[in-house]
């Protein structure tokens, strides 16, 4: 039954460490904590310092041996908490502390030398050493696997719309993320699920993003997702795929055209606008062209004619 | 004495008595009060699928004529529930086929329904009324051609943002032609084309019909001959609002609109063409509830619209309004009481629209009955969120999303820890809160203390220390649902409050900082809880037990560990041995 009772003391340290190590209070209950807490903040550099390591920073690999190490101190806790927990309900718990606390002001330290601290208060709260240390490798631990959430990069995804498939991307990054410290994934990949929008409501406002493609002389339309694309080359390759019959003809920007081999037949890709005309493709900037293109048309360079020859400067 | 009155006397007594939370709290009183009690309870609603079994239910209440079910967590609506998880509704059809053949209503929300369930509905319940699938999934357009073939008392489709295998478009074409009872359809999440000769018959001979919400492929000019076959119109979802409309097809979808006079809902406008918004002008001064959440226009296109809607209580639209809209909005639409502003272009870093904190601001200054706020913006200001919640004490639901994770105060460079904990300390009776923005554990002491009637709580790249889901834990008194992700909360503040627990229906947490050990402990001591662990890179077992759990749910339950669960799932249990499907 004593090592029950002091179990449950100790439970209540590390309540009570949980408590401290953090920011001041507002409300009543928490207002005496205020002043130790403040104190330790200042003393370690406290939250500014934490927001730091919390921050884009690139984390450090995962010292398993370090997990281990800290696991025993936690273990411990937990078997420490539950039975002081399946006795009283955990509101009690903190008003109980509350009710015990008596705050002088505290020189404690961030290496956790709470004996100062716990010889001005009850025993409940002399296992310190231990304890706050584990609390606080608790935190460091804390962070560090926040950390690597959130090294999957905040990106704005200019290229990739598409919801699936920056889900799949993300989260096969995220998986990885326990071995691979410090691989950030390139900033198009986005957070999952992230902002909240409903995949409903993505797709149904990027699907007005699918354009057709005609070829003079397919018996089909064919249909793309301009999103999917960051470059002419990409949509132009995407292109050559799903028509099977053509080659690109060396480099877009290069002014060359799609050509099919079989026939010999020169294809040259344009599109209609906003505004309902007919463009040569590879004018404008990508994202411009995105933006504007309604239907895509690879008109036969015979059909061509009028339309004058591209210029060099035009981007890909 | 309560046994002095006669059964009926108690029994008409609590016919009166509609909430559940009532219900339940007259079942408790005595032991003949809960045997009349669950004799005559009609509705039951299960918030987690999970928590109870079919066979519980059916066993309890006998006599029931509606079911509500919830399947997975609020967070799979964004992806971050994998794919096969769970919320299989078929045990539940099955039980309820055999036990309830007078069920009259089944709505489900975010569960795994199949075209056999959907078959077993239509057969197994003579007078089935209502079935309603609201982010619903793993069914096809063949499930509900048996519904729709069956069911000859149906009121009531509707099949809200559920994904439905598309078979073909002629499923509607199965309702009979005897039948005439249709009152609500909503079809807007189907993809594909349903025939629209068989719509316009079901429309013409259904004459109770108050409710149609169609899909983006019902042509403009079309609307206007459904319109005309149904006048008595309560709500309206058009199709895709834009084609190449000649100036009497214009006319007459102007003369069909205006001949709908009770109309107070609108939805729908994809694709939406500015020319063609002012036929539904002369409809603005009626309007209760209008949904422009997908059309892509301009803010002086949507003012001119929305300006004109005086009686308006819902707007949902999207961030193309800008604040210049939303001023408007809070001078023109004084009895607003709910407003969504949903983001166009969610995932580009930089704002592509001028909405800000402001637009927030003016609306909570001039909509004095502002009470439930979603609101996708890119900056925002702890003064900001002061002056709203000061504003509006009323509010009951507040969900601020800023787009970029861990945004501080766009002024003051600080945390919005002030900013949310007004909110929390003025609006007393908030019940739900979506917290945004740079966040320290503080926000959490704001909440812990003042927020004594949230019941959920959504929390994301936010907190310290475990101190901050300490707070939340020890101190919301009414919390029911909490989800969070990629927060720096280990085990320490779950283990502390893990009695908590059991008072919730559940918890949520993902990318934060669990360990397994932890879990397995908890689910090993708190044998009402299903502690379930998601984690796609492999058995935990593989990796060491400090190591933190990708995915963490945690939900009551009287109905124990679960057995559907896929091969990325454990259970925690007594046994501490892991159960995998």
């Amino acid at each position: 039954m004593t090592m029950l009772t002091s179990l449950i003391f100790r439970g209540r340290a590390v309540i009570a460490s949980l408590m401290m190590s953090s920011g001041g209070g507002v409300a009543q209950p928490v207002r005496r904590l205020a002043t130790v807490a403040e104190d330790r903040l200042c003393k370690n550099g406290g939250n500014g310092k934490e927001k730091g390591l919390m921050r884009m920073k690139p984390k450090k690999e995962n010292s398993k041996e370090g997990g281990k190490k800290k696991l025993s101190h936690l273990k411990n806790s937990f078997v420490i908490l539950l039975p002081n927990l399946l006795m009283k309900k955990s509101e009690e718990t903190v008003d109980d502390l509350h009710a015990q606390q008596k705050m002088p002001s505290s020189t404690e330290t961030a290496d956790g030398s709470s004996d100062s601290n716990a010889s001005g208060m009850d025993t409940e709260l002399t296992l310190g050493l231990s304890r706050v240390g584990s609390c606080k490798a608790g935190i460091t631990g804390a962070k560090r696997a926040y950390a690597r959430t959130i090294g999957l990069g905040l990106g704005s995804g200019t290229g990739k719309q598409s919801g699936d498939t920056e889900v799949d991307a993300a989260e096969n990054s995220a998986a990885s993320q326990v071995s691979s410290a410090g691989k950030v994934p390139a900033s198009k990949a986005q957070v999952v699920g992230w902002p909240p929008v409903r995949s409903f409501r993505q797709k149904t406002l990027e699907s007005c993003k699918y354009v057709k493609v005609a070829v003079d002389g397919a018996p089909y339309l064919r249909k793309v997702d301009l999103r999917t694309y960051n470059s002419y080359d990409e949509l132009l390759k995407a292109l050559e795929g799903m028509f099977n019959c053509f080659t690109v003809n060396g480099n877009f920007l290069e002014g060359s055209k799609v050509m099919d081999p079989a026939t010999r037949m020169e294809y040259v890709p344009t599109y209609e606008d906003g505004d309902g005309d007919w463009m040569l493709a590879g004018d404008v900037p990508w994202k411009m062209f995105a933006e504007s293109c309604k239907r895509i048309r690879l008109m036969k360079s015979s059909d061509a004619a009028g339309i004058a020859p591209r210029t060099p400067t035009c981007r890909g | 004495m309560a046994y002095s009155f006669p059964e009926e006397v108690l029994e008409h007594v609590f016919s009166f008595i509609g909430s559940d939370r009532d219900r339940n709290a007259v079942s408790l009183v005595c032991k003949s009060w809960y045997e009349i009690e669950r004799w005559c309870r009609r509705r039951v609603f299960v918030g987690n699928c999970y928590a109870v079994s079919p066979a519980a239910v059916v066993r309890r209440f006998p006599e029931v004529r509606s079911v509500e079910l919830k399947g997975k967590p609020h967070f799979a609506d964004f992806n971050l529930v994998p794919e096969g998880w769970g919320g299989y509704v078929s045990p539940w059809i099955t039980t309820l086929a055999r036990a309830y053949p007078w069920l009259e209503e089944i709505r489900l929300k975010r569960m795994v329904v199949t075209d056999e369930s959907l078959e077993l509905i239509a057969r197994s319940f003579k007078n089935f009324k209502v079935l309603v699938l609201s982010s619903c999934e793993g069914f096809s357009t063949d499930g509900l051609a048996a519904v729709a073939a069956n069911c000859r008392n149906l009121r009531e489709l509707d099949l809200r943002e559920s994904e439905v295998e598309d078979m073909s478009g002629h499923w509607l074409s199965h309702f009979p032609d005897s039948y005439t009872s249709l009152v609500s359809l909503n079809i807007s999440c189907l993809g594909s084309e349903v025939s629209f000769s068989a719509l316009e018959r079901l429309v013409s001979r259904c004459p109770d019909l108050r409710s149609l919400r169609l899909n983006r492929t019902v042509p403009l000019d079309r609307l206007a001959n459904l319109l005309r076959r149904a006048p008595q119109l309560a709500e309206l979802g058009t199709g895709v609002y834009s084609a190449e409309l000649r100036s009497d097809d214009f006319s007459n979808l102007v003369g069909a609109l205006a001949g709908c006079r009770e109309l107070r809902s609108l939805s729908g406008f994809w694709d939406v063409v500015p020319a063609y918004l002012p036929a539904v002008y002369p409809l603005c001064s009626g309007l209760t509830s209008l949904n422009l959440s997908y059309a892509t226009i301009q803010s002086s296109e949507l003012t001119k619209l929305i300006s004109q809607c005086h009686s308006l209580q819902r707007l949902w639209v999207l961030d193309y309004i800008e604040d210049s809209g939303l001023e408007a909005l809070a001078a023109c639409c004084k009895d607003l009481r709910e407003l969504r502003v949903f983001p166009s272009e969610p995932f580009n870093r930089e704002g592509n629209v001028s909405l800000t904190e402001q637009g927030l601001v003016s609306v909570s200054e001039g909509c004095s009955k502002l009470q439930s706020v979603l609101y996708f913006c890119r900056q925002m200001s702890n003064a900001a969120l002061l002056t709203i919640a000061r504003n509006r004490p009323n509010m009951t639901r507040f969900r601020l999303c800023i787009i970029e994770p861990r945004c501080p105060d766009y002024i003051t460079h600080e945390p919005l820890d002030t900013g949310f904990g007004a909110i929390v300390q003025h609006c007393k009776d908030l019940q739900r809160l979506s917290l945004s923005g740079l966040l320290t554990d503080r926000v959490f002491e704001y909440i812990g203390t003042y927020a004594k009637k949230l019941e959920m709580l959504s929390v994301a790249f936010a907190g310290d220390s475990d101190l901050g889901l300490h707070h939340v834990l020890s101190g919301c008194d009414s919390l029911r649902k909490l989800e969070i992700r990629d927060c720096p909360f280990g085990d320490k503040a779950l283990l502390a409050n893990a009695a908590k627990l059991e008072t919730m229906r559940s918890l949520w947490m993902s990318s934060c900082s669990v360990s397994f050990g932890a879990c397995k402990l908890l689910g090993q001591k708190m044998p009402r809880l299903n502690v379930e662990v998601i984690d796609e890179r492999g058995h935990p077992d593989s990796r060491p037990e400090s190591c933190p759990v990708e995915k963490l749910y945690i939900y009551r339950t009287v109905a124990g560990p679960r057995f559907d669960m896929p091969d990325f799932v454990w259970t925690m249990d007594e046994d501490s041995a892991l159960r995998p499907s």
